[in-house]
């Protein structure tokens, strides 16, 4: 279980972080997502104890980080999100250097290397130095040092950046392998499809504020709604009055003579719909019922 | 402890990948031989430019040959030294490279220890190397008093400890910034303002420039003297690594 409690981080007198709350249950992957800026890595440097924070509270199983680093630092991986290594050594040697600073057990580190890079498919590189590496590379090896010590929470920092479509996959398919280990992976990404692939859990972050959590199956449900998309022709003014006053319609979007109807109940509303304009002699150029995304959230979420 | 391994480890493949022994090699071992070398063909290259009656200061015993390496090696050493391990700490800090070693819970006790021990061994083991050679050579090469080989290694001794001040003031400083030459030029300057502060009376005692200069009196060595200096810089450099270790738990590596 990871919680945090109202945490503030400033830079300066910049507000990075201003006062955010969530909490992760064990075995949960959270997808964490926000615009470029919003603070998502520095959220993740706190949670791993790399950067200090002005106020509030982070508690890993149930233990304060700030009391409790070195203890729970063994149970945490990273993938930042940009891996820096000592660029003259290959990848066994950073991994076996990584071995020593985790305490892995001396007699197992050899193995768990060769175990690593077969996970990663770095097998073939080995004898190159990792300065060599490309950038999709150097995010497998990152993976394969997060995950040497066996961490019960796993933080990955657009961990699919750099990679080609067919490390994508393999990195998705490993989250959802370590779903089923009970791990608690926290993972920041621009990559919706991504989210919707493999995340329990999302939240929103934006300009340094949680603007949504929600588990993804109710936000399924309560956002992932249809919308109805129609284009007329004619006067709007008197439609719109109507929409406003009928309780199954929530939202209207009009955009020349574009609308977008955000509705409560989509049964109803394709039967009822056509009704109401029907009575108010417009002239319909197009009806379509648009299924909403992720994308739609949030890009609704961080206009506001 | 498994830390410092790793970390002492990490210390041999890279002074070795990046030609860091062969830099600090070439500073302490180099001028061990191309000195007294220089000093023996210096009268031959000046023989037609300077007046016979000045040609007699150009004569050199071992002991001044000897002399002139120390000086060197001051000089030039710490320039060396500095400009090698400046980035001793900041480069890994500015370059973000402590990130997953800190993520996985690496000791920084570890880390700045594995280093000072490193290179402290190193620049020991060169600047003895050195004095053997440099001793050799200057009493192949010049006439007059043999020098000992137990004057001149107990002078090594005395330049290994004041360069593992030099060591520690470049770690701590190094700690504390993200740009190496910073943490260098601070350095450098505190080794200009040194023998400036050697001559302020009572100081000289408590300056790890008095190893230096203890160093330089070879045979006519005052022990009870040089004890004082090396313990006190010993100390100085152990509060010195404290503060690192200090500053190394609190720093913020990303
Ligand atoms: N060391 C720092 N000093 C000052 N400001 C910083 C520092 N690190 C981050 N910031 C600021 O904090 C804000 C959040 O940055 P952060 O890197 O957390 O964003 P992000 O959500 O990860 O963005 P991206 O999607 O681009 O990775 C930005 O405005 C950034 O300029
Ligand atoms: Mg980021």
């Amino acid at each position: 279980m990871l919680q945090v409690k109202n945490l503030v981080k400033n830079y300066g007198s910049v507000m990075v972080l201003k006062g955010i709350n969530f909490s992760i249950g064990a075995g949960t992957v959270f997808g964490f997502l926000g615009p470029n800026g919003a603070g998502k890595s520095t959220t993740m440097n706190v949670l791993t104890g790399l950067i200090d924070f002005q106020d509030g509270q982070v508690l890993i199983d149930g233990l304060d980080l700030r009391k409790n680093k070195d203890a729970l630092r063994q149970r945490i991986g990273y993938l930042p999100e940009n891996p820096v290594y000592y660029g003259y050594m290959n990848a066994p040697e950073y991994l076996r250097m990584i071995g020593d600073l985790s305490c892995y057990p001396q007699k197992e580190i050899s193995k768990r290397i060769d175990e690593l890079l077969e996970l990663v498919q770095l097998t073939d590189v080995t004898r190159r130095r990792i300065g060599k590496y490309s950038r999709g590379m150097k995010q497998r090896l990152g993976l394969a040092v997060a995950l040497f010590n066996h961490p019960q929470y796993l933080f990955l920092d657009e961990p699919t950046s750099a990679l080609d479509p067919q490390g994508r996959m393999d990195m998705l398919n490993l989250v959802e392998q370590l779903k089923n280990l009970e791990i608690t992976v926290f993972l920041s990404t621009h990559i919706l499809a991504d989210v919707e692939r493999v995340c329990d859990r999302v939240s929103i972050l934006h300009q340094g504020e949680i603007r949504l959590t929600e588990d993804m199956n109710e936000l399924r449900q309560k956002f992932i709604q249809p919308i109805f998309d129609l284009e007329v022709t004619g006067q709007l003014d008197a439609i719109l009055t109507k929409f406003s006053g009928l309780d199954w319609v929530q939202d209207v979007k009009v955009e020349d003579s574009q609308l977008s109807v955000y509705v409560s109940d989509p049964e109803m509303a394709k039967y009822k719909l056509p009704e109401v304009i029907a009575d108010f002699n417009l002239g319909l150029v197009s009806y379509k019922i648009r299924q909403i995304t992720l994308e739609d959230i949030f890009v609704r979420m961080v206009k506001i | 402890m498994r830390t410092f391994k790793a970390y002492f480890k990490k210390e041999i493949i890279e002074s070795w990948r990046q030609y860091r022994y062969l830099v600090l090699a070439v500073g302490f071992i180099f001028f061990a031989i191309a000195d007294p070398l220089m000093l023996k063909i210096l009268p031959t290259i000046l023989k037609n430019q300077i007046p016979a009656e000045m040609m007699q200061f150009m004569q050199f015993d071992p002991v001044q040959a000897v002399a002139n390496y120390m000086k060197d090696i001051y000089q030039l050493g710490n320039l060396f030294v500095i400009l090698s391990l400046m980035g001793i700490i900041s480069d890994e800090i500015g370059q973000e490279k402590l990130v997953f070693p800190y993520s996985k819970g690496s000791k920084s006790e570890g880390i700045v220890l594995a280093k000072s021990i490193h290179y402290s061994l190193t620049l020991l083991f060169l600047i003895l190397v050195g004095f053997i050679l440099n001793t050799y050579y200057v009493n192949l090469l010049f006439e007059g008093v043999i020098v000992g080989y137990a004057d001149t290694l107990r002078s090594g001794l005395l330049f290994a400890i004041y360069y593992i001040f030099t060591i520690s003031l470049l770690l701590l400083f190094s700690s504390f910034t993200r740009k190496g030459l910073v943490a260098g030029m601070i350095v450098l300057l505190f080794n200009y303002i040194e023998p400036v502060l050697y001559n302020i009376k009572g100081l000289a005692d408590w300056l790890p420039y008095n190893l230096v200069r203890q160093a330089n009196m070879l045979g006519d060595l005052n022990m009870s003297i040089a004890w004082k200096s090396i313990l006190t810089t010993l100390l100085y450099a152990i509060i010195l690594q404290a503060l690192t270790i200090w500053r190394m738990k609190r720093v913020e590596v990303i």
